[in-house]
């Protein structure tokens, strides 16, 4: 943000600078991590292996494409890095395309009301008077507004009927003006755009992952099918061919869906963040984010909230605010704003978490590509949550409750928990009954029956269960929650008597939480990207705590808390000892 | 364009802006100006009931009050059921008359019929009453419809 645009007093806010500070953190994990696995790694990858798949079928093929195996890694790599970058590209273009509304400055003494009111937002968001957005009006019964930058210049687009709401005095109205003019200062449009073409490049490019697995699926069925038909095998044969074809298509598809899910949620969690964080701005131009709040939830005109709204929000790829409802209840909800949004950033977790159900990828560098998308969310997690803490801390505000702590404390530790549970058993024991229906006789010598089936669900339930146990270390889970909620508790509470609570005193316990995290998270047998040593401290950490596992679990948090209580008390002697002098 | 249509939106401007309201009346107008340019009315009444939200909207789903449509769907029935006759008995053919001849055709008659307003006024209590519209506003508007102020918008030059 440029000095000219930014609003010193508003972003100094401490909820506004905890919610900034999880939009950047999430944004770093999206764009280092997040883009580069979900849309260009790991899709070439399949792609690169579904063209081998292919190709092995004609003769002579086979010594050929294995001989080149880079070779066509790099090509599929570089295909889809250049179809995402002309998907993104138009997706860029698209904010002009929408300009079907017809765009109109408003006239009259209804046009300057809107203009004077628009002007002393600007003047209480921070805004430069001779930055002041032009005001756009379209017709419109709903009560709509979208911020833009055309042309590197500020623009607010407002429906009559906003218009109609704003200039009557109407609170909602008037934080409504707010919200967009939050987007402008904190300079969103451009971010929003990009993080749509990044979202359509990620789905272009599984859309064409996909239908190259639906298109190899096909071939080698048909391929089987035939070569079966020729050889006169019997009619159970065949079934158990084609039945092996669809379960490998169909757990291979499942690999390029996560990966579009992945990417695309994790891009529309962010624009939710940034809406929520509009919203925020909105409430403190408009006397308080509570009152704002309360305004939305007591408006008589808002829809009332559906099942369909709620899904959309946790559930769907294409998220852009949460549901409004969810949104009054945010706004009056101060502890809550100032934590992470957990249930939102839930399915990002989640999708992390079975992606190894598909056959291909927890072959690639023995699953470490897996591991590290859990990894990467577990420390986003840890991260965001110890410095919202730390930033979001108000001297006259009470902490968060021991209840919301526990709750978070229990995210936290299922976070945790999650790099370790490696659910390939389940995408194994799909990829062998796949075996065992293509051979309908013998894995591992025993003939496939009911029986045979049985057994291997009871050892996948087993080893499956195992981990999960291994992962909470027993009941050590009840203890890891019980010591991060006092840690959390703690930490909020310590943060509000510091002296300062900016984003520069939250570095040294996001970096002791971020360690914690990635050493907690070390699994031996997907750790391959755990190099320069980190594997030998991750393997020292596991030692050190093996006859206390669950504080593996509590030690991102603890670690921070620590750190940062350290860090006060030093910075309180040199203070001090300033002051002395 | 439906000549219907185009009587139906200058009546209803008259209206809004009889009842101050200005920004529905810069509505009605931009309305106008669609169906001057081909548009059909209810397609664009459909395209101003549209919802839809990316990244920089607000984002909320809230409804505004649906003055427009009612004060539109009652000039209409207005224009369907009284005054196109009316004006037909007047002399000449609808087809051949400008619009411009309709309106001062109409805004004689609303000065000579005084029970015009009080039919138009029944028209808009039942749409805005089919449409839920609020009771202080149903009167309000009731009451605009009735006073002078919407005379002296039609009558004017």
């Amino acid at each position: 943000m440029t000095d000219r645009h930014r609003p010193h007093h508003i972003v100094r806010g401490p909820v506004l600078a905890a919610t900034s500070f999880e939009i950047r953190v999430h944004l770093v994990v999206f764009v280092v991590l997040i883009l580069p696995v979900a849309a260009v790694i790991l899709p070439s990858l399949l792609f690169a292996l579904s063209a081998y798949m292919v190709l092995h079928l004609f003769p002579g093929m086979g010594a050929i494409v294995e001989a080149n195996w880079l070779t066509m890694w790099l090509a599929s790599t570089g295909a889809l890095l250049s179809l995402g970058a002309i998907t993104g590209n138009r997706a860029l273009a698209l904010p002009q395309a929408r300009a079907v509304r017809r765009l109109r400055p408003p006239s009259g003494k209804p046009g300057e009301k809107l203009r004077v009111l628009v002007a002393e937002l600007w003047a209480t968001s921070g805004g430069k008077p001779l930055h002041v957005p032009s005001v756009l009006w379209f017709s419109n019964f709903n009560v709509m507004a979208n911020a833009a930058m055309v042309g590197g210049k500020s623009e607010l687009h407002v429906s009559s009927a906003l218009w109609e709401r704003a200039v009557c005095e109407d609170p909602v109205g008037r934080g409504i003006l707010a919200h967009e003019i939050a987007h402008l200062i904190f300079r969103d449009p451009p971010r929003f755009a990009l993080l749509e073409a990044a979202a359509a490049a990620i789905q272009a490019v599984a859309r064409l992952v996909k239908s190259m697995i639906l298109v190899v699926a096909l071939l080698l069925a048909g391929h089987a099918l035939v070569e079966d038909l020729i050889a006169g095998l019997p009619t159970s044969t065949i079934a158990g061919h084609l039945a092996a074809a669809i379960i490998i298509g169909v757990v291979a598809y499942w690999a390029a869906v996560a990966l579009d899910l992945a990417g695309r949620r994790y891009a529309a969690f962010l624009i939710a963040l940034m809406e929520l964080r509009a919203d925020i701005a909105a409430g403190q131009f408009v006397g308080g984010f509570e009152a704002f709040g309360a305004a939305l939830a007591n408006d008589s005109g808002v829809r009332a909230a559906s099942i369909e709204e709620l899904r959309h929000s946790l559930l769907s790829p294409s998220l852009t605010h949460f549901s409004t409802g969810e949104r009054a209840a945010l706004l009056s909800e101060r502890s809550r704003l100032a934590t992470p949004k957990l249930r939102y950033f839930a399915l990002s977790l989640l999708v992390a978490l079975l992606l190894p159900l598909n056959p291909v990828t927890p072959l690639l560098f023995g699953g470490a590509l897996d591991h590290l998308l859990t990894t990467a969310a577990n420390v986003a997690l840890q991260a965001t949550s110890v410095a919202m803490l730390i930033v979001g801390a108000e001297k006259h505000e009470a902490g968060i409750s021991l209840s919301r702590a526990s709750g978070l404390a229990a995210a936290l530790v299922v976070a945790g928990m999650v790099p370790h549970i490696n659910l390939y058993v389940l995408g194994y024991l799909l990829f062998s009954l796949a075996v065992q229906l293509a051979a309908l006789g013998e894995l591992s010598g025993a003939p496939m029956s009911l029986e045979s089936l049985g057994d291997d669900l009871a050892t996948t339930a087993y080893d499956l269960s195992g981990k999960v146990w291994a992962a909470a270390t027993g009941l050590g889970v009840v203890i890891a929650i019980a010591c991060t909620a006092v840690g959390l508790w703690c930490l909020s509470r310590v943060a509000r008597g510091t002296v300062s609570h900016s984003i520069e005193s939250a570095v040294l316990p996001i970096c002791a939480a971020t360690v914690f995290t990635i050493l907690s998270s070390y699994d031996e047998w997907r750790g391959h990207l755990y190099t320069f040593g980190l594997a030998q401290a991750a393997n020292s950490w596991m030692g050190w705590t093996s006859d206390m596992p669950w504080l593996r679990l509590s030690a991102p948090v603890l670690g921070a808390l620590l750190i940062f209580i350290l860090q006060e008390l030093f910075r309180g002697q040199l203070n001090q000892r300033a002051a002395d002098a | 364009m439906a000549r219907q249509d185009e009587v139906a939106l200058w009546l209803a401007t008259a209206t809004l802006k009889a009842d101050g309201q200005e920004i529905a009346a810069l509505d009605t107008e931009g309305l106008m100006a669609d169906i001057e340019a081909g548009k059909d009315l209810d397609t664009s009444l459909e395209e101003m009931r549209r919802f839809d939200r990316k990244g920089g909207d607000f984002g909320a789903e809230i409804i505004g009050p649906l003055l427009i449509p009612i004060v539109v769907e009652a000039a209409k029935q207005l224009w369907a059921t009284y005054l196109k006759e009316l004006t037909e008995q007047g002399g000449k053919q609808l087809a051949i008359l400008t619009i411009d001849a309709v309106k001062a055709a109409v805004g004689r008659l609303w000065s000579d019929k005084p029970d015009l307003p009080t039919r138009y006024a029944a028209l808009i209590r039942a749409e805005a009453e089919r449409q839920g519209l609020a009771a202080d506003q149903v009167e309000r508007l009731v009451q605009t419809v009735k006073s002078p102020l919407l005379t002296e918008e039609i009558t004017a030059p």
